[in-house]
């Protein structure tokens, strides 16, 4: 089977071919900087901290004192009073939008930027 | 009332060719695709095998047949798909009319198969985004469409021609 491209063909394909990268460049988004961390305890208001200054937090929830430490615009649970430590073993957290969260002992830190992330589409 | 309506000999060969596409478009309908919406549009074959062989407003007769009786078939007739059903045959009418002259000799069937798809499936995208999902995330599929559109619009006109080439040895 003869497949002959013409000039205009190769035009079309290779411009929309070039579309491609173009479209992902121009709709992909990018999540702001980290600018704070919220932490909530217990459904009472969240402490807003600034995440530029390292700082060692030291939280009171209903199982006892947890630490929470930013360092070098990173957060983490230093130190959790809860039996599976699954808060402590996430590590370091360093994008807009995440969480941690202690569940058994009801704290969350949460991250914050200026700019909304969005991380999934499905149908 | 007495009335004569004539049929033609063109009446009858847009008929024909439009049942032809729209029994594969319910054939199509029935293989699975991975994402939702997104199908090799096969009876695109038809439309385009009618284009170069009668021209765009043969072609435009076809497509626009089958979109409508294809959907009453399928009853989706009036529902969302056929909204974005019938922009995206409209959109890539547009393109193929558009590219029409350039078809005799700048552009063959490859280009106007891989232009025509990209803007249907686009068109498509534009549609949902303005009427069913007005969130800017949904523009995130483009790229994915995008490189959907130019496989399939491939995958159609190398179908077509294949064909096209044979019907031409023995017509």
């Amino acid at each position: 089977m003869k497949f002959k491209l013409r000039a205009g063909d190769w035009i079309i394909l290779v411009g929309c071919l070039c579309l491609v990268p173009l479209s992902w460049s121009l709709t992909s988004q990018h999540p702001g900087e980290p600018t704070a961390i919220a932490i909530t305890v217990e459904d009472s208001t969240p402490l807003v901290y600034p995440i530029n200054s390292n700082r060692e937090i030291n939280v009171s929830s209903k199982l006892g004192d947890s630490i929470i430490e930013i360092k070098d615009s990173r957060v983490r649970f230093l130190r959790s009073p809860c039996h599976g430590k699954i808060c402590m073993l996430s590590g370091w957290h360093q994008f807009s939008g995440d969480q941690i969260a202690c569940l058994p002992n009801r704290v969350s830190v949460s991250l914050l930027s200026e700019q909304e992330r969005f991380d999934g589409i499905n149908f | 009332m007495n009335q004569h309506i004539e049929i033609t000999e063109e009446d009858r060969r847009i008929a024909s060719f439009a049942a032809l596409a729209i029994a594969i478009h319910v054939l199509e309908s029935s293989f699975p695709s991975p994402v939702p919406g997104v199908k090799p549009g096969l009876a695109n074959i038809i439309t385009l095998l009618v284009l170069f062989r009668y021209g765009w407003r043969f072609a435009a007769w076809v497509s626009l047949l089958r979109v409508v009786a294809g959907s009453l078939l399928l009853g989706t007739f009036m529902t969302p798909t056929f909204l974005l059903s019938l922009s995206g045959a409209l959109a890539s009418l547009l393109s193929m009319l558009i590219l029409l002259p350039f078809s005799r000799h700048w552009v063959g069937m490859t280009g106007v198969s891989v232009l025509a798809s990209v803007c249907h499936i686009m068109a498509q995208l534009l549609v949902a985004w303005w009427l069913f999902i007005p969130h800017s995330g949904i523009l995130l599929l483009t790229p994915v469409l995008i490189t959907a559109g130019i496989f399939f619009g491939l995958f159609n006109a190398i179908i077509a021609t294949s064909i096209e080439q044979r019907l031409a040895r023995t017509v």
